[in-house]
């Protein structure tokens, strides 16, 4: 059968080269988008060890002292430190609140970064840098944005001594790169001197599970330390009982008025998923992945209308052959997979040339992977080049095949539908 | 005789229905790709309200420092008052030249009168230039003047839509107060409002900069990164009186910020490449590099040679079978002396027929493209993506989208794929030995 249908693919070779080269074109291009999605899809997939669900975050304002509620007194730095406990204490006493976090950078899902860059103090050649974590060890982080450590079990502030200024938690990710397979607690960090500051030592506290800086990326070394933070973010998790809609809408109504303190005021309530999608747009994520979607569809349809085109042409000039082949015997559901196997077989003998073009773009650098560090400890899937590669061209035909079948579908139903008697005539 | 050929392809698309719908979809896709990016590329080049004099000026967004001494580092941001004054101001030729605060300290936060809400807006701060760069239609009052910037004095000049939510009116807005981060602004004037695609010139409500509190604050002027007070946070936009003198004001820019750098210790100042012109100013996306003029006409030819070729490809086997199946009218003809080029040029003509629909409809769909997505589509090609906030939406115009230059570009497109299209299989069937075409 396959044969037969080679041989037919052969002797029209003429209106088949240019599906050929239309196929080609499009496999290589439909590839290359489709080895971005995996990537992505296989990196939002990697689990973390942290939750932004039911997380919001608050954002606090000072009245300018040109306003005429601006109160001179209380812009006294011990009274504003006074007014914003209050503040902290109102929010964590508000009901349906579980947990705070008063934070001085590395807010989930925002786009700010604070690099620091460490190394072992026993073993100075093991060095990394990775993402600052500053909170307030009054209020619980870890428990804020539900930290579990890598065996699942959650993370709570007070696991660990904070009375060292110098204690620091790592992420397990920073461990492995560190200390291999040994254990970090108790070890000793240093940030090396640098332009005139003397080189700082920090104690390892603990170690917790990792998370991704953003869902598009692999895993990001956590550095969390803590500071007397006096007015930075302060983030809230609400009970996972209540709904995320009802909480904001009770929180707003009762805590404008409530946190209007000396000349505090509450400018808004965001939640970090929302935060989390406005950096994706801000650093144009969701601009790379529309416009690769477009692309995507523009393809399909390319190759949908050519092939459409192509096989109504071919049947209009094969109702003799189609006459005689029914005239055998051969049944309608026959004739129209006659024309499905046609078009699979034509886009299968495109796959080999289009993964030597393919192989070219890989060889040539051109396929960068999304949210890989300099050095990641751990091998995940879309590093192993090959099986990707085969993977990811897997995918692409199985994608062009759905397209071409539903693209022969409208030509091969006339044809199968067609009089054997009709198509007799034209013989 | 082109009428005769195009009655011949109408008759053709009205006995092959199906087939000339396909190929007028496949037409009209690969027209609608191309004519988005046109249009993107279109309205942030093209005069547009309020940015009518674009191709009269040229842009300093960023000037770079770099330590003398090797390995010492650099710093790049946008430029100071005291760069502008020296290096721009006194240029002769220049007819305004509009400053824009590339700082954001304020939350920009409204505060409507009698409500508890905070609204959310898009606030500039500008000097006085900014109103005679950009042509801004003054609906009531006027702009800020001269003396109210020079003192900081808190005025306004706000956007149709934002007197709208505010006050429910355009009329007697002006010598009305606007609270935004809990200061109050007098309003000097309302404009008819601009659509975010002009993104630099785009704002709700437009302050003198010398209002703002981050303007006294001059700490980073001191810093020692920042030898002289040259760097700060002004984007400068220059108005040239005459267009005939752009490179005269741009090259006498570049020698009096070189004059500059010589005086300069410990750095050596640069504007990389600056004044741009408008168009050369939308790809500068960076304070620290310029961008790669090379490497990014490879980059959009190519998106535009496989946002044209695939569908050729495929519109050429389509053709390639249409004529596949007039061998033999074209045998007959070429039997009674037609010549090959007379026969090619009916094919194209014929094929002319079916682009020019598909163009019509990928025109068509290119402006739903647009419209449906509104939202983000500006921001292809960008680095950093500008949010608005709730209540502020990209619009764009009618004469954005429907314009000569527009229909001018859809027609070139039409032209290219149509001779991408119909060259190849044109070209077969004219050269077809007359017994092969004749025997089908």
């Amino acid at each position: 059968m396959i044969k037969m249908i080679l041989t037919q693919i052969w002797n029209k070779r003429r209106s088949n080269a240019w599906l050929f080269v239309e196929l080609l074109m499009v496999f290589c291009l439909l590839w290359y988008i489709v080895d971005y999605f995996f990537v992505l899809e296989y990196n939002k997939n990697i689990p973390e060890s942290r939750s932004i669900d039911h997380t919001w975050q608050l954002t606090l304002n000072e009245l300018p002292d040109t306003d005429p509620q601006y109160m001179a007194a209380q812009s006294d730095s011990a009274v504003k430190e006074a007014n914003f406990d209050r503040i902290l204490n109102r929010i964590r006493s508000y009901k349906g609140v579980m947990s705070i976090a008063l934070i001085e950078c590395g807010s989930p899902g925002a786009g700010d970064y604070w690099g620091f860059g460490l190394r072992n103090s026993s073993d100075t050649t093991k060095e990394f840098g990775g993402m600052a974590i500053r909170f307030d060890p009054r209020t619980d982080f870890f428990k804020t944005f539900h930290y579990t450590y890598p065996d699942g079990k959650a993370v709570e502030v007070k696991d660990f001594d904070w009375s060292d200024p110098k204690a620091i938690v790592i992420g397990w990710k920073a461990e492995r790169e560190l200390f291999g397979k040994q254990s970090a607690v108790g070890k000793q960090l240093e940030a090396k001197a640098w332009n005139g500051h003397p080189a700082e030592y920090y104690s390892v506290k603990g170690v917790v599970g990792d998370f991704k800086r953003f869902d598009y990326c692999r895993y990001e070394n956590g550095l969390y330390m803590v500071n007397h933070v006096k007015d930075g973010v302060i983030a809230v998790r609400s009970s996972d009982n209540l709904s995320d809609t009802r909480f904001l809408q009770d929180f707003k109504a009762a805590m404008v008025k409530e946190l209007r303190i000396g000349n505090y005021y509450l400018v808004g309530i965001k939640s970090y998923k929302e935060i989390a999608a406005e950096t994706n747009t801000t650093f144009g994520m969701d601009n790379a992945y529309m416009v690769r979607t477009a692309m995507m569809l523009f393809f399909l349809v390319n190759i949908m209308l050519c092939v459409m085109g192509t096989f109504w042409y071919r049947i209009r000039v094969r109702r003799e052959e189609i006459g005689l082949r029914m005239a055998m015997g051969s049944s309608r559901v026959g004739i129209r997979n006659l024309l499905f196997k046609e078009g699979v077989l034509l886009l299968t003998l495109v796959v080999l040339p289009a993964m030597f073009i393919e192989f070219q773009f890989v060889h040539a650098g051109m396929i960068d992977t999304l949210g890989k560090a300099d050095k990641d400890m751990i091998t995940y899937l879309p590093d192993r080049t090959a099986l990707r590669f085969l993977i990811t061209n897997a995918i692409t035909w199985l994608i062009l095949t759905v397209a071409i079948i539903l693209a022969i579908m409208v030509p091969a139903d006339k044809a199968a539908k067609m009089a054997p008697a009709d198509a007799m005539h034209y013989e | 005789m082109y009428r005769i050929y195009f009655k011949q392809a109408w008759n053709l698309i009205r006995q092959e229905k199906l087939f000339s719908l396909i190929y007028i979809l496949g037409t009209g896709l690969s027209v609608a790709m191309v004519m988005v990016l046109s249009i993107i590329f279109y309205v942030r080049i093209a005069n547009v309200y309020p940015e009518t004099n674009r191709s009269r000026t040229l842009v300093v967004k960023s000037a770079q420092m770099k330590a003398k001494i090797e390995g010492e580092g650099s710093s790049s941001s946008a430029l100071s008052e005291k760069l502008i004054n020296t290096c721009i101001t006194p240029v002769k030729g220049i007819e305004a030249l509009a400053l824009i605060l590339d700082y954001d300290v304020e939350s920009n936060l409204v505060q409507p009168v009698g409500t508890n809400e905070q609204l959310p807006i898009t606030s500039k701060f500008v000097n006085t230039g900014f109103w005679k760069v950009y042509n801004f239609r003054f609906l009531e009052g006027n702009p800020f003047t001269e003396a109210d910037f020079q003192s900081g004095i808190p005025t306004a000049v706000i956007s149709e839509s934002l007197a709208k939510r505010l006050f429910g009116s355009v009329r007697g807005v002006v010598g009305k107060y606007v609270s935004k981060d809990f200061r109050q602004y007098r309003v000097c004037g309302v404009v008819k409002d601009a659509s975010a695609v002009t993104d630099i010139s785009y704002a709700q409500m437009w302050i003198p900069y010398t209002a703002n509190k981050m303007y006294a604050d001059k700490t980073d002027q001191n810093a020692t990164w920042n030898e002289d007070g040259t760097l700060g946070h002004y984007k400068a936009f220059i108005l040239v009186a005459s267009s005939a003198d752009m490179a005269k004001i741009k090259a006498t820019v570049e020698a009096n910020v070189i004059r500059y750098s010589k005086t300069l210790k410990k750095f050596n100042l640069t504007l990389m490449g600056q004044p741009d012109y408008w168009w050369q100013s939308t790809f500068r996306l960076w304070s620290n590099e310029g961008p790669d003029f090379k490497k990014l006409s490879i980059q959009y030819g190519l998106i535009f040679l496989i946002l044209l070729m695939v569908p050729a490809v495929s519109l050429s086997g389509m053709t390639d079978s249409r004529m596949e199946r007039r061998l033999a009218e074209m045998g007959v003809r070429r039997a009674f002396g037609a010549p090959m080029g007379r026969l090619m040029n009916q094919i194209f003509a014929e094929n002319f027929l079916f682009t020019l629909l598909g163009g019509i409809f990928g025109l068509l769909l290119s402006y739903l493209i647009i419209l449906l997505c509104s939202s983000w589509i500006m921001s292809i090609g960008q680095g950093f993506v500008g949010l608005l906030p709730d209540g502020e939406s990209t619009v764009f115009t009618p004469s954005m989208l429907m314009n000569w230059q527009v229909f001018f570009i859809a027609l070139v497109i039409c032209f290219v794929l149509n001779m991408l299209s119909a060259m190849i299989p044109a070209w077969r069937a004219a050269h077809r030995p007359i017994v092969d075409s004749i025997n089908v």
